[in-house]
């Protein structure tokens, strides 16, 4: 519990990275490209995988069709009365059927914790189980992704941990496993086109991570359900609306998590860039303990694919 | 798994697996209607919107001017037949829409045989397709309508 968290993560980096230029470099044949159409990468979401705002869907990264590649950076921010969050991604899509990403969050609180800072590592893999989410209008079945996220969390173990201001997590570091299904219905919603994702997530995170990782007499893995929906109102704008479910692990330190909601409207001009906004409803982060209630506010982020 | 269907937790579980699946059987159901009024050659709204016949043959007409400009997949079409693309094209999307128009060439399948037709060919030439639609101002559903009905159509065409 006690070693150099940085130097730690580091370790794993290398890996992760080695791990990425060798899919690359076994996957040469495929080519740079954009192939598929306009909007089906989605945005790089609040944990660095391909989807909406908060939570992942079962799409590939980028652009790319199943003989390309494709890539992504992006920048998000939330700002919320008490504290906010930036963070900087990055994710490569390798034949529209394995994803890698990368996200780091950094957040600065203020109110109760005024000063302080928190943050997490996310690295992400994804892949593509069956089904094509656009391709398959003659059937009811959506395409299915899973999908593993290891977290690592940045706080330092004086404020995360040990009974710590936030709360007492048991662990800094945690992995997320993620079943999504996404269907895309042309014309599926009064003639708009229509995407409906869910997700079932068996994590033991506490507010995905940023909060650390099980808590005082709660520290079992459990299946949290993530829910997006949105409509193409025009080919280029989606708007929409997500969930996604929170635990309770820190309730035996007096805090509490709200479910997140969001509804948002993205624009993607191109298939270079795209722009989100959304007003996010975290409500309780921690809630009355440090005096993090009613944190709902503003979500922006704005994704490059190559 | 079943705990957790019992937990309040559980409960958000079914009441998104129940939204999903909703949704599901209604594409599901609304792709049977599309089948059999496919069926019964009855010209759906969207085939006056894209103007009956004759606005069709204009769109295919604008629609393949836009790929042969189109360096990503006019190669494919090099030694076509063009006036014949044209019209089995338009016969296509005629009948597609439930017109009076039957499509009497051979099957995706085998037209497209030895073609080496990417992901990304399929998608440009549905692009290049939207391109046209808009041009003629398709409204956006009668566009959409179209698009589900060529979209299972990269299964058969597409083979690299």
């Amino acid at each position: 519990m006690k070693m150099d968290m940085k130097t730690r993560f580091t370790g794993r980096s290398w890996l992760v990275l080695g791990t990425v230029l060798t899919a690359l470099v076994a996957t040469s044949s495929a080519q740079a490209g954009s192939g598929r159409f306009l909007a089906t990468g989605g945005i790089q979401s609040l944990d660095g995988a391909a989807g909406g705002g908060i939570n992942p869907w079962a799409v590939i990264a980028g652009y790319g069709t199943s003989n390309q590649w494709g890539a992504t950076a992006s920048y998000t921010n939330v700002t919320l009365p008490d504290f906010n969050v930036n963070q900087l991604g990055a994710s490569v899509g390798i034949n529209n059927r394995f994803e890698l990403s990368y996200a780091y969050q950094q957040g600065n609180l203020s109110g109760a914790l005024d000063g302080q800072n928190i943050g997490q590592h996310i690295l992400g893999a994804k892949v593509r189980l069956l089904g094509d989410a656009i391709y398959d209008q003659d059937t009811p079945l959506p395409q299915l992704a899973l999908g593993v996220e290891y977290k690592q969390n940045l706080s330092g173990s004086d404020m995360l941990t040990d009974g710590g201001a936030l709360g007492g997590a048991v662990d800094d570091s945690g992995t997320d496993v993620y079943l999504s299904a996404t269907k895309v219905m042309i014309g599926g919603f009064f003639g708009y086109n229509w995407l409906v994702n869910a997700n079932l997530r068996y994590t033991k995170a506490n507010e995905t991570g940023l909060l650390g990782f099980g808590g005082p007499g709660e520290d079992d893995y459990e299946l949290r359900p993530e829910f997006s929906t949105a409509v193409l109102v025009r080919p280029d704008v989606a708007i929409g609306y997500e969930y996604k479910q929170m635990g309770d692990n820190l309730s035996g330190a007096g805090l509490k998590e709200s479910d997140w909601h969001d509804v948002f409207i993205a624009y993607f001009p191109n298939k270079s860039v795209s722009f989100a906004v959304a007003y996010a409803h975290l409500g309780d982060v921690g809630g009355e303990a440090i005096d993090y209630t009613d944190e709902n506010g503003i979500y922006l982020n704005a994704t490059v694919s190559f | 798994m079943i705990d957790a269907m019992k937990t309040p937790q559980g409960l958000w579980l079914r009441a998104i697996m129940a939204v999903v699946l909703g949704a599901m059987s209604m594409a599901a159901t609304a792709a049977t209607e599309s089948e059999a009024s496919k069926a019964e050659n009855t010209p759906s709204e969207y085939y006056y919107d894209f103007g009956k016949k004759a606005g069709i043959k204009t769109i295919i007409d604008d629609f393949v001017g836009v790929v042969a400009a189109d360096n990503r997949i006019n190669q494919y079409f090099a030694g076509a037949n063009i006036p014949r693309l044209k019209m089995a094209l338009t016969n296509q999307v005629c009948g597609a829409l439930g017109g009076p128009c039957e499509y009497k060439g051979a099957n995706m399948k085998q037209v497209h045989k030895g073609m080496d037709v990417t992901e990304a060919a399929f998608n440009a030439l549905t692009e290049d397709l939207m391109v046209a639609m808009n041009k003629h101002n398709v409204p956006l559903d009668a566009q959409n309508h179209l698009i589900k009905i060529l979209a299972p159509m990269a299964r058969p065409i597409v083979t690299k």
